[in-house]
């Protein structure tokens, strides 16, 4: 990260830095050679920092005449989201400088706060340790003791299901390339929930969408929801000076601002349509839901069904078109002929 | 003006003129309360606002157009710019709308009694200084001279147009209007606001100037006051940001501690210079 | 924290569920519901739901003062509209177990919204109508930092009960009118506290200061600070980790900001108002396209200056915040508001 930085090849590098404790980290943006020491990579590295790229998009992070890449670090499951950027035209590949990094797993701070008392760690070990990968599993160093973690009971979700340890597009890769790629399977969650009644889905499915509070926060934290402006978010709205009174006017109300069960479902429902083949899986919804909803859910569910339909895995190749862009003759089509 | 302040009282529309038109049309509308009493009880200051609902479609924070001296019926002019005001734009006379106010301060007309005034308007930005400068004229004698700068884009784009001939040809006020650029039948300034009131340069000597029109027409109006040697506590605008609530609590329309609805929408100079930048 | 003149009972853990029984005749009653990884304030139907074991509320009393969803007003016809106003219902609710700095928050809520020449029924009713009885924190939270700003884990600000959790049962003092006509109607559910059970109680009270994980810089040097820090560079570097969401604002117990649309069919509908949040593109947008806070370093500005600088020049030195940490927290990207307000104070020095 100092060499690009130093020679001038990259405008931000976006990478982590230490957060409010030992188990958190942030995303922080790198500008010259000095600040690259604040750069951290450790189990608490929970954010996916492919989100910044896009929040680059809406809001630049350096002045608009700065044509040089951006840099950022990317961990086995990110690379699909670079993939998918570059799939819908987002960025080109040129746009990004990729350290690519070997990634053993990050925590879940909701799993981890759970933990503290059974794990005897003290306020002051929360704000005074280091996270530490040891024999690629969670420690936490304090200064008197090392406590080490079960797996399970410590990591995100995806990393329990980690489909490759290292990415496939790099500039740079830090660790050893990890050759066993295997293919997430079907999600257990997802299947126990096709298998029931419809009465019990609706009832798991009403009780979820009673407790969204609509904060967008799964929208903005989202690998693939890059829309300024978003049907059913009705906090967006891209107009201009010029834009005329008849279409601010004529601008349809998909769904309303409150946050009942009605307007929550259209809400959640669309916005994992939409991610139909862009959706890479990454866990920052469910990392972000205030209220615990597990919205990833519906994304797998959606992912499922365009595997099983159209044999399509988002974040796969650069090549790949995206899903619902193009059109197969062997796609399904018994209702026209 | 009532127990509860965000229940609108509902207004039948009397009149609707169209002054401008074009995507960004004005039309001014003259309405009446339909309760009889709250009509004649309803007071306000010239350039307060009224939230006005459009029922199913939502609300739009208009100032005063009309002078409180003008009788039971308070006028509205009203640009198309959105999603509430294009639909008003649709009512017809006879139709009704929802009243919510007075809110905001007002223009301190008490304060410039025996001073001179000079308003100083571009675009829509007539309107509040309208409702102003007619309580000026319809008290005439707490006044001294009063000038009137207005200018638009176009000549189709000046409001008021006809009333300010009258006003012109009454002689109760000196009124210079100007329109950007030349057009046939056109004999008067042609140029930017700012422009015309540095070629007029009002005198200083107790004098209040008020302006309102566009941010851009006011940031180089003021600075052409300044130059004249106008102190920027006598200088007055109206400042607006997107509202809701208009009763100071929904929290969005604030300029670091205050709230435009509230505390404003009318400023002097001197006050907006120690408010943050955040407008 | 604990003073001599409040009337202090007993709840024997025995009479528990008795003692919910008898709140849920009292009135509606609100109370922390397990939903799986989260707790959250929620109208209980059965004792059973309520979970006694959880650190901090998912949400706060906004909630129930301020519902996310409040209808107005309906109206039938648009065209010939007959306005009809919908005010809350005057009945009686009872939050039970929400933590004192959400009980301290409702103070900022008040200074919003109770104000005698424009009053704000909807707020007033609901409030006049909530009994609160709060539970203090004896070992507060990862976040929590109200010692900080003016709170404490015990505080007794704007509550009608505190009780105190001890291994037998909870200590249950009084400490308004509310308060002791509850306590009344309890009767034998409670008892008086024994001479040891109130001096091990006032030990855990005093206690818990001490065991606030984190500070905060002295909030008033903060408000001075900040008066010349308008355009201080660290606003960008903050508004650049931000992704825009609401969460801050929306779980935030001192928050109020609203929107108010309309909703109808045919004709038919109502006006509702709802959450809005400072941190949202269209908060300020104009119709002309023209946005104040257009990017994400003024929308945290505006967030943190609002708490710390505009609410306590305009209520007399209130700061808008109570420290439960939640916004921190809850933050996607970890934005600290401790570490903005260090920024704030080094910032300050020079």
């Amino acid at each position: 990260m100092r060499e690009s930085l130093s020679s001038g090849a990259v405008r931000t590098f976006i990478g982590w830095e230490q957060g409010s404790n030992s188990f958190r980290a942030r995303p922080a943006f790198f500008r010259n050679p000095d600040e690259a020491d604040g750069a951290i990579f450790s189990p608490a590295c929970s954010p996916c920092l492919v989100r910044m790229v896009i929040e680059d998009l809406h809001y630049p992070l350096d002045g608009p005449d700065d044509r040089r890449p951006l840099g950022i670090v990317v961990r086995g499951c990110d690379d699909k989201g670079i993939i998918e950027l570059i799939k819908d035209r987002r960025i080109c590949r040129e746009d990004v400088v990729i350290i690519g990094v070997d990634c053993p797993g990050v925590v879940d701070w909701k799993k981890a706060r759970g933990r503290l008392e059974n794990e005897g760690i003290s306020y002051d070990d929360l704000a005074n340790g280091e996270l530490i990968w040891k024999d690629r599993k969670v420690a936490l160093k304090t200064s008197e003791k090392e406590i080490n973690f079960n797996p399970e009971k410590i990591l995100m979700n995806k990393c329990l299901e980690c489909e490759g340890h290292t990415p496939r597009i790099y500039d740079v890769l830090i660790g050893e390339e990890d050759k066993n790629r295997n293919l997430a399977q079907h999600p257990k969650a997802v299947l126990d929930i096709e298998e029931r009644t419809p009465d019990e889905k609706w009832e798991f499915w009403e009780d979820v969408f009673s407790r969204c509070i609509r904060c967008f926060a799964c929208r903005n934290i989202c690998t693939y929801c890059y829309c300024e402006e978003c049907a059913v978010d009705p906090t967006t709205l891209a107009i201009s000076e010029d834009t005329s009174a008849a279409e601010k006017a004529n601008r349809p109300e998909w769904v309303g601002r409150d946050s009942t069960v009605p307007s929550n479902a259209v809400y959640l429902m669309l916005r994992a349509y939409h991610g139909s083949g862009r959706c890479i899986n990454c866990e920052e919804c469910d990392r972000a839901c205030p209220m615990g909803l597990p919205l990833r859910l519906l994304n797998r569910k959606v992912r499922k069904d365009a595997k099983t339909l159209f044999d399509y895995e988002a974040g796969n190749r650069v090549e790949d078109p995206p899903l619902f862009s193009h059109y197969c003759d062997t796609d399904p089509g018994d209702f026209i002929w | 003006m009532t127990d509860n302040p965000y229940l609108p009282h509902i207004a039948t529309v009397k009149d609707i003129r169209e002054e401008t038109g074009g995507d960004r049309s004005v039309r001014t509308f003259t309405v009446e309360f339909n309760d009889r009493k709250i009509a004649s009880e309803f007071k306000y200051k010239p350039a307060q606002l009224c939230m006005i609902s459009v029922f199913g479609r939502g609300e739009s924070m208009i100032s005063f157009a009309s002078s409180p001296t003008m009788g039971h019926t308070l006028q509205f002019a009203i640009m198309r710019m959105g999603r509430v005001t294009s639909i008003l734009h649709y009512l017809n006379v006879g139709e009704k709308m929802g009243i919510r106010g007075p809110y905001g301060n007002g223009f301190p007309v008490d304060d410039w009694k025996g001073k001179n005034l000079v308003f100083i308007g571009g675009g829509i930005g007539i309107a509040p200084l309208r409702s102003a400068y007619m309580y000026a004229l319809h008290n005439r004698q707490n006044y001294k001279d009063i000038t009137l700068i207005y200018g638009a884009r176009t000549s189709g784009d000046l409001v008021f147009r006809d009333e300010l001939d009258k006003i012109a040809k009454s002689g109760d006020a000196h009124v210079e209007l100007s329109i950007d650029n030349p057009e046939d039948s056109w004999n008067q300034f042609v140029g930017f606001v700012p422009a015309n009131v540095k070629r007029i340069a009002p005198k200083v000597e107790n004098t209040v100037a008020i302006t309102c029109g566009p941010p851009i027409m006011i940031k180089f109006t003021v600075k052409e006051l300044i130059d004249l040697g106008f102190p920027p506590s006598t200088i007055y605008t109206t400042l607006e940001n997107k509202m809701k609530c208009g009763i100071g609590k929904c929290g969005r329309c604030n300029i670091g501690p205050v709230y435009v609805c509230t505390q404003g929408p009318v400023f002097s100079v001197d006050q907006i210079t120690r408010l943050p930048n955040d407008f | 924290m604990v003073a001599a003149a409040r009337s202090r009972k007993f709840l024997p853990k025995e009479h528990i569920q008795n003692f919910i029984q008898q709140l849920m005749s009292y009135g509606e009653l609100i109370a922390p519901k397990r939903e799986e990884d989260v707790v959250a304030l929620r109208s209980i139907s059965s004792p059973d739901e309520i979970e006694k074991d959880f650190m901090q509320t998912s949400n706060n009393l906004r909630t129930v003062v301020e519902p996310q969803n409040e209808i107005l007003l309906n109206f039938t016809d648009s065209l010939k509209p007959s306005v009809i106003e919908r005010l809350p219902p005057k009945d009686r609710k009872i939050v039970l177990w929400c933590r004192p700095c959400d009980a301290r928050a409702l103070s900022s809520l008040d200074d919003n919204f109770i104000d005698e020449s424009i009053p704000d029924p909807y707020y007033q009713r609901r409030r006049e109508s909530t009994i609160i009885i709060g539970l203090g924190c004896n070992r507060p939270f990862p976040f929590c930092f109200c010692g900080s700003v003016g709170g404490d884990p015990f505080s007794t600000d704007n509550l009608d009960i505190l009780t105190t959790r001890m291994n037998e049962g909870y200590i249950f003092e009084s400490l308004s009118k509310n308060g002791q006509k509850l306590e009344e109607y309890l009767g034998e559910i409670l008892r008086d506290g024994s001479p040891e059970e109130l001096s091990e109680a006032a030990e855990i009270q005093e206690k818990a200061n001490e065991l606030l994980p984190r500070k905060a810089p002295n909030p008033e040097e903060i408000v001075a600070d900040l008066r010349g820090l308008f355009d201080a560079p660290f606003w960008k570097k903050w508004g650049d980790k931000c992704i825009g969401c609401g969460i801050c604002t929306y779980l935030c117990p001192t928050c109020w900001c609203f929107d108010m649309t309309d909703i109808e069919t045919r004709g038919k509908g109502y006006r509702i108002r709802t959450w809005d949040s400072c941190q949202f593109p269209l908060f300020t947008l104009h119709s002309s396209g023209h946005n104040p806070r257009p990017d994400k370093a003024s929308r945290v500005r505006q967030r943190v200056m609002h708490k710390f600088s505009f609410h306590p020049t305009n209520f007399k030195g209130r700061v808008a915040c109570v420290g439960c940490g939640r916004c921190t927290e809850l933050c996607p990207m970890d934005i600290d508001l401790i570490s903005i307000l260090k920024d704030i104070a080094e910032a300050g020095e020079q």
